[in-house]
């Protein structure tokens, strides 16, 4: 099933500084695990995750390190920073009243 | 030349940045196509990044930044074993999403970036609203409508020919003007004497000024006609700006000559013959004094008075003249009272006070109805008219009020109103306002000439004229009313002193007739109430009864001064030794001590010696 872009565009950045809480991870990594862990429906192209993670970094929710050790090839990996924290911790709170409201509303669960 | 093979020199410096080349180091690392070329990757993924980076229009070092995270995004893919297809079609719209990372990595430049690019925008959003307000600003034009002089010419239109005193009057200066001496020369006498005309029976001119007003008395007669009218006459019509006056050329926007003539260029050369006219009378009155013909005495007060009465309108220079032969009159009366009185019976004393004491206020002697015009006039001619009362301001319209406010000396400001004018457009007063801002000072100022000085010292027209003088803003908002604003403060402090002297010469004449039928002079001025004096005069000053009292068996009248202290009636003299009768200042240490005598003042100085000595 795809998501409507505007409904991707509250749910992508949360999905991803979900995704990075439980730790580092560079792009392809974040694609496949998007892919795995929503069974597809989060899924997104390429073409949307990289501007999304510089848009976090602007906004400071994640920070990027370029790490040149592991293999041959530099990577770029990036990681939740502490205001990215809190933020997540806000979101989540939101999407939970938001889940309940829809639920009452009849539109999620039984 | 393949961007995989060795690059040049001149390429590597070209991508190198300008730390590295401080430090002396040539690395070319911003070599964003050699680092894609060298990726060994597919070539179609290649030349995806490649387009990518190329649409994103970003810096080197950003464009870096996205080619190595699209090389290791794609070697990643690879490596979980998609192939290069899957991965350029799972990746999406190239040209959307180097949109998107164009966007984005722009929102991670610095602030300072972020400062100029928003400033760069301000800019270029000012000139383009400057280059519309230019357009919109050069496109106006004022349509001038109402022809003011016109207005002002309607009295004289109206009246009757027999109503009119102007052609008399020309009559007169004719005669004059062919005579030796003709009457121009007749006020200018060197040597620091008396002009011939202003001689008195003690000067060294006198038998001279006889004889010219001996033979000059049919002339003499067409005067006292003439002021007998009830209508000046004299048509006001605009004139060229006259040749070798310094001051900026006129507007070439508006010439004496156009359809709607400018109120600016009205010209008033009739009101130095009129003052001259009146001083000539004034002359006779002395000589008929001096000859104890009081019928003729007060046949020429009556012209002079006349004289005064028809010029008092139009512009406040022309009601300054009209005060101005006033004052010539009560001097001449206050001299008939003083020196010789038993020359003039109780009824001409009485109708001389009569006379005298027709003003009450400034508003009586000085009307701004001229300026208000004048104003309405360069309105029309500054502003552009919509039909409903507003408009907006002109390049004419700036060029007339730089003209008027004389701010650039014979040049046309062309380059000036250029720059200055669209700016005016935000910054100046709408046609609507500047006329209801006009309206609303000229209001308070005729208000304010009904009201003593002493009652507001400070006139609130001068105040916000002041206020206006201040602020960079409202100077070029009310550019207008700070050039053509009348100045009301001087304009009363010189009518409140004529109506301090008058008031005193009115008490003087009452003294006068008491002493007559008493014998000698009353002990205080109530005495003279009601039947010789309606009231006694109030004290412009404070607001309390003037002063009387006899010194050498003389009354003298007065009011106690700017330091509100009765010192006796002995005059006021500032620091430099010259009388110094009329201020209207808060007492403090700087008001000259002393009193202001309002009769006789032309006794004032021997008065003045005597109560020193004493």
């Amino acid at each position: 099933m795809r998501i409507e872009r505007e409904l991707m565009r509250g749910a992508g950045p949360v999905a991803v500084m979900r995704l990075l809480s439980g730790g580092e991870k560079y792009g392809y990594e974040l694609v496949e695990l998007l892919a795995q862990h929503s069974d597809g429906v989060l899924a997104m192209g390429q073409s949307t995750l990289y501007p999304l993670l510089y848009n976090l970094q602007a906004k400071g929710l994640i920070a990027a390190r370029l790490d040149k050790d592991k293999g041959s090839r530099p990577r770029r990996y990036y990681r939740l920073t502490d205001k990215g924290r809190r933020q997540l911790a806000r979101n989540q709170k939101q999407w939970e009243a938001l889940s309940v409201a829809m639920g009452k509303l009849g539109l999620i669960g039984g | 030349m393949s961007e995989a093979a060795p690059p040049t020199l001149i390429r590597q410096l070209r991508n190198t940045p300008m730390r590295d080349l401080v430090r002396g180091r040539v690395t070319g690392r911003l070599d964003v196509k050699r680092r894609i070329a060298t990726s060994e990757l597919p070539e179609p993924v290649k030349s995806l990044i490649q387009r990518i980076v190329r649409i994103s229009r970003l810096w080197k070092l950003e464009k870096l930044d996205i080619a190595d995270d699209l090389i290791a995004h794609f070697r990643d893919g690879l490596e979980s074993g998609a192939t290069p297809a899957e991965l350029i079609n799972s990746f999406g719209d190239e040209r959307r999403a180097a949109k998107l990372i164009r966007r984005a990595k722009k929102r991670n430049r610095p602030l300072p970036w972020h400062i100029l690019r928003a400033f760069v925008w301000i800019l270029v959003a000012l000139v383009a609203l400057y280059l519309g307000l230019a357009a919109y600003f050069f496109a106006g034009r004022p349509t001038p409508t109402i022809n003011y002089v016109d207005q002002l010419n309607e009295k004289t239109k109206r009246a009757s020919p027999e109503q009119l005193a102007w052609p008399l009057y020309q009559k007169v200066i004719a005669q004059l003007s062919g005579t030796e001496p003709n009457h121009r020369e007749m006020i200018v006498y060197p040597g620091g004497e008396p002009d011939l005309i202003d001689q008195t029976p003690s000067g060294p001119r006198w038998p001279e000024l006889v004889a010219y007003l001996d033979a000059h008395s049919d002339v003499l007669k067409l005067i006292r006609q003439a002021a007998a009218k009830p209508v000046l006459g004299f048509n006001l019509a605009t004139g060229d700006w006259p040749k070798g006056l310094p001051g900026p050329l006129p507007p070439r926007s508006v010439r004496p000559s156009d359809k709607i003539p400018p109120l600016i260029f009205v010209l008033l050369p009739h009101l130095n013959e009129m003052r001259t006219i009146a001083r000539l009378a004034a002359a006779d009155a002395r000589l008929a004094r001096e000859r104890g013909d009081a019928h003729q005495f007060m046949r020429d007060c009556t012209a002079i008075n006349g004289i005064s009465d028809q010029l008092r309108a139009d512009f406040l220079v022309t009601n300054l003249v009209s005060l101005g032969i006033r004052e010539v009159l009560l001097n001449e009366v206050e001299s008939a009272v003083t020196e010789k009185p038993e020359q003039l019976s109780d009824t001409n004393l009485q109708q001389l006070a009569h006379r005298l004491s027709v003003p009450q206020t400034a508003a009586d002697l000085i009307s701004f109805d001229g300026e208000r015009l004048m104003l309405h006039d360069s309105i029309q001619r500054m502003y552009t008219d919509d039909g409903k009362g507003d408009g907006r301001i002109t390049p004419e319209g700036i060029e007339y009020l730089t003209w008027a406010s004389s701010i650039w000396n014979g040049e046309h400001p062309d380059a000036m109103v250029a720059l200055s004018g669209p700016a005016a457009l935000v910054a100046g007063a709408s046609r609507r306002e500047m006329r209801a801002e006009a309206d609303h000072m000229m209001d308070v100022a005729d208000a304010q000439l009904n009201q003593p000085i002493r009652e507001s010292k400070a006139s609130p027209v001068e105040q916000q004229l002041l206020e206006w003088s201040h602020s960079p803003t409202d100077r070029l908002k009310y550019a207008l009313l700070l050039t053509l604003m009348p100045r009301v403060d001087s304009t009363r402090f010189i009518s409140d002193r004529y109506l301090g002297h008058r008031d005193g010469v009115i008490t003087g004449i009452a003294l006068e007739l008491y002493r007559r039928h008493s014998g000698r002079y009353p002990d205080t001025l109530q005495q003279l109430t009601p039947t010789l004096l309606p009231s006694v005069p109030v004290d412009r000053i404070t607001g309390d009864p003037v002063r009387y009292r006899l010194i050498n068996g003389r009354p003298i009248v007065y009011s106690v001064g700017a330091d509100r202290d009765d010192d006796g009636g002995r005059p006021a003299i500032d620091r430099q030794g010259n009388p110094n009768p009329a201020q209207w200042a808060q007492p403090t240490s700087g008001n000259p001590d002393g009193d202001w005598i309002l009769y006789p003042q032309s006794a004032t100085p021997t008065q003045a010696s005597t109560t020193r000595g004493k």
